[in-house]
């Protein structure tokens, strides 16, 4: 799981629309998965379903539950690039508020760097200072790095833990 | 979870009564919920996008 929902299994609960995951499965996988969720009571939101965006995979669906006055949206991103893959390898199960079961969750700090890549002011900050303990710091720099998103890191970090010093490059 | 769908559904009927409000009739209303949840899935594709991409959509 990504996206707002996943925010809200790291302590960081704020409104979202959308359920959205991070997939890796083979293209021949692709309507094996189409079929599953459709027979869950989903519908492709397009024909054919996977649409590709910029290079990126995208599968979107949409729920209609009965008492609902509009439609949920589920999308399903398929993971490319190493960065994506090694956030996928390193999820954990994580108990959503209000939830019984558990989900695979992408960690806090991957969660920050997918923030900075979308150059996303809301929640970053915020991942970083409520989650502290559970970041692989020297993994994350070694990403912001690789990403070239340091000095978009230098100031969440100020703003996640003011007074501090500040990561070193 | 079913607290989430009840928070989106609740969210949805706040959007919808301001329509109604604005508009006058249940089915304009709905049309118009319609076109902006297509507005706002647009919007939100492309930041996903981005978001795992690092660039800017060159096409949708």
């Amino acid at each position: 799981m990504i996206g707002g929902l996943a925010l809200s299994a790291w302590n960081h609960a704020r409104y979202t629309r959308d359920a959205d995951v991070l997939v890796a499965i083979m293209p021949e996988q692709i309507a094996e998965l189409v079929a599953a969720v459709v027979n869950a009571g989903f519908q492709p939101r397009h024909e054919p379903p996977l649409r590709m965006i910029d290079g990126q995979g995208i599968l979107q669906f949409t729920f209609q539950p009965a008492d609902a006055l509009m439609p949920f949206q589920f999308d399903v991103l398929l993971a490319t690039t190493p960065f994506q893959q090694e956030a996928l390898a390193r999820a954990v199960p994580r108990r959503l508020p209000n939830s019984d079961g558990h989900v695979a969750v992408v960690r806090p700090d991957d969660l920050v760097v997918i923030k900075l890549l979308a150059g996303r002011i809301i929640d970053r900050a915020m991942i970083l200072r409520e989650n502290r303990s559970d970041i692989d710091f020297e993994r994350l720099q070694r990403v912001i790095l690789a990403q070239g998103l340091m000095d978009d890191y230098c100031a969440i970090w100020a703003d996640a833990y003011p007074g501090e010093p500040g990561p070193v490059a | 979870m079913r607290l989430w769908a009840q928070l989106v559904d609740e969210g949805d009927r706040f959007i919808y009564d301001g329509f109604l409000q604005r508009l006058g009739s249940p089915e304009a209303a709905r049309r118009a919920c319609l076109d902006w949840l297509e507005r706002r899935n647009a919007e939100s594709t492309a930041a996903k996008v981005r978001m795992l991409t690092g660039r800017t959509p060159a096409a949708d």
